[in-house]
């Protein structure tokens, strides 16, 4: 009878090693880094159906401004750590979209890097879910590929219908590239150190005056609108990409 | 002996408590049944289209019934399977131009679906470069189903039946835009065109009438460079030597590549079934097997990016054109019109 006891306990305690195992990660992800998108115009936080004006002195309000952040990671000399699945779409209209957090295996960082846009591989691997759902507006239906940034509003330097401008910025293909590397130091060059269970936020200045003229001068009188891949895309692909500084780093 | 048993039994009980508390999950849903692609003989192999995104029963079921349901669209009446009928090989029969939304029309013929697990890039521009996201174009064009993906997906998530269909072909009732369009992909997906007279001559289990077996001459001597046996298209695309139809301005796949060496080009249409897809050409111009085949005897209009291999046309007597249409008429896949699986849901 002893035996059988015994045997009953080895029984139990092998099936549970053997019977469920979860699916563990194979890399520990716990530090958690907040980012925060403050989107600007004209230095002030940008306010939908606001006017401004951009450097070339023309007026515009915007109705949308939406863009693709994806492929975060997060470096300190060789060491690198890389948020998974890292796709986020930041639109002006709703600030639930502009912070998120993001998970990370190291905790000691000197620069922070992303993409504006989404990387080839996913314009090409069919149908995509969460923020890379084409539900969100951002998919081109007709020409396979997303829109990295999206900005809509009007300007009375518009000659479009309405004094509407409408750049839809996106492509993906060789020579047709709108997707920017992004790669920011901390504020005043200092290191990030983050520790488990307390999150930090990393806030991330968007300056939408840099849009018309952040390197190439695009004043909205000579174009209004934009909504294919290649040519003009390309220019103002590189012009989105000088908006981003990282400001501050705050303790929660 | 008896004291062994009662011991495995002890064994075996103990385990299953153990099991049982681990991993009891909130439900267990049975998991969908995997459905196997069939590629037909002599064919080439397949584009990746099922790797990831697992063909099952389940999922192929959905998107039949996704691809017959009119709630796709914005007024209830432009299913997938208005411009795609299965009488005419999924084309759209006697249609020179796709009927959509509001009395409105698109600028281009619609192409019988099937084989199409060997397209890497799909519309008569090869703007899609996966079939998976191809029913975004359709559903979102003003002039085609006139829908939002999102009021689609609300439509969907209100229909008990749909809830019943994801769960069982993903495995919960979570309903989304990428879950509607794997299903769908799984369907159109499917369908292969390979059990036509040609497909059974090749087989050796039927036989070529004299007209069509000299039309089949008459075809690989002129034809099947662009028209590639065993898919009866190269899948490139190529100007023909149509005149731009000023009325829809369509330069083809330069749209798509910004390349003037693109300008008017068109993708090689599979000559499968060709006997039910007409109209003819990427905007339906021409409404007989006989009129396209003038047109290559005739009718090419050169251009810089005319076709080299129709630019000096192409010479046939009329017998050649009669025997040949005979052959062409041989591509008609009886089994493909016919096939149940394809039909739409009761």
């Amino acid at each position: 009878m002893k035996t059988l006891a015994r045997l009953f306990i080895i029984a139990v305690l092998l099936s549970s090693l053997f019977s469920c195992r979860k699916e563990s990660s194979n890399e520990d992800v716990s530090y958690s880094l907040k980012v925060s998108f403050k989107i600007k115009a004209n230095g002030e936080p940008l306010s939908l159906n606001k006017k401004y004006f951009n450097a070339l002195g023309e007026d515009f309000n915007v109705n949308q401004f939406k863009f693709y952040t994806s492929n975060f990671s997060l470096q300190k000399g060789t060491s690198v750590a890389k948020e998974k699945e890292s796709y986020h779409l930041v639109d002006a209209s709703n600030t639930a979209t502009q912070s998120f957090i993001i998970k990370l295996a190291n905790n000691k960082f000197s620069s922070i890097s992303f993409w504006v846009g989404v990387d080839s591989a996913r314009n090409v691997s069919g149908a995509q879910a969460g923020d890379l759902d084409p539900a969100k507006g951002m998919f081109w239906t007709w020409n396979t590929g997303y829109i990295m940034a999206k900005l809509e509003g009007t300007s009375s330097f518009s000659t479009a219908t309405d004094n509407f401008f409408e750049y839809h910025i996106g492509g993906f293909k060789a020579n047709e590239k709108t997707q920017r590397f992004i790669n920011l130091s901390f504020p005043g060059g200092k290191e990030l150190a983050l520790e488990k269970n307390k999150v930090k936020e990393l806030v991330i200045e968007a300056d939408l005056d840099k849009w018309f003229s952040g390197v190439h001068q695009l004043p909205i009188s000579a174009q209004a609108t934009w909504m294919t891949p290649g040519g003009l895309a390309l220019k103002y692909a590189d012009n989105y990409a000088t908006m981003f500084t990282a400001t501050a780093i705050i303790e929660q | 002996m008896k004291w062994r048993i009662t011991i495995s039994f002890v064994v075996l009980i103990a385990m299953f408590i153990a099991g049982g508390e681990a991993c009891r999950k909130k439900d267990v849903v049975a998991k969908p049944t995997p459905m196997e692609f069939k590629v037909p003989d002599g064919f080439p192999q397949p584009e990746n289209i099922f790797s990831s995104n697992p063909l099952t029963k389940e999922g192929f079921e959905l998107g039949r019934k996704l691809f017959y349901d009119g709630r796709l669209s914005k007024d209830g009446n432009f299913p997938c399977a208005s411009c795609h009928q299965q009488f005419a090989a999924f084309a759209t029969f006697d249609h020179d131009l796709s009927h959509g939304f509001n009395n409105q029309f698109t600028t281009r013929n619609s192409p019988g679906l099937f084989n199409l697990a060997w397209h890497k890039e799909l519309h008569w521009d090869g703007g899609i470069n996966h079939i998976e996201v191809q029913p975004l174009a359709p559903i979102t064009a003003p002039n085609e189903m006139a829908e939002t993906v999102d009021n689609v997906i609300n439509k969907l998530k209100a229909d008990e039946q749909y809830q019943k269909m994801f769960k069982a072909a993903f495995g919960d009732a979570d309903i989304s835009s990428q879950r509607m369009l794997k299903a769908i992909a799984q369907f159109v997906g499917f369908i292969t065109s390979a059990g036509s007279k040609y497909d059974k001559v090749k087989k050796g289990t039927a036989a070529f009438t004299t007209a069509e077996q000299s039309g089949y001459s008459i075809f690989k001597a002129n034809c099947a460079s662009c028209h590639a046996e065993p898919l009866f298209t190269d899948l490139t695309y190529r100007n023909t030597g149509l005149p731009l139809r000023t009325s829809l301005n369509d330069i083809g796949r330069m749209r798509i590549t910004n390349k003037p060496e693109d300008s008017l080009k068109f993708k090689v249409p599979s000559l499968r079934n060709v006997d039910l897809t007409y109209p003819y050409t990427h905007d339906g111009r021409f409404y007989s097997l006989s009129t396209v085949i003038d047109h290559y005897r005739t009718g090419v209009v050169n251009g810089p990016t005319t076709d080299p291999l129709v630019k000096n046309k192409i010479p046939l007597s009329d017998l050649d054109k009669s025997d040949l249409i005979a052959f062409l008429r041989t591509l008609t896949d009886n089994s493909l019109l016919n096939d149940k699986r394809f039909s739409q849901p009761q």
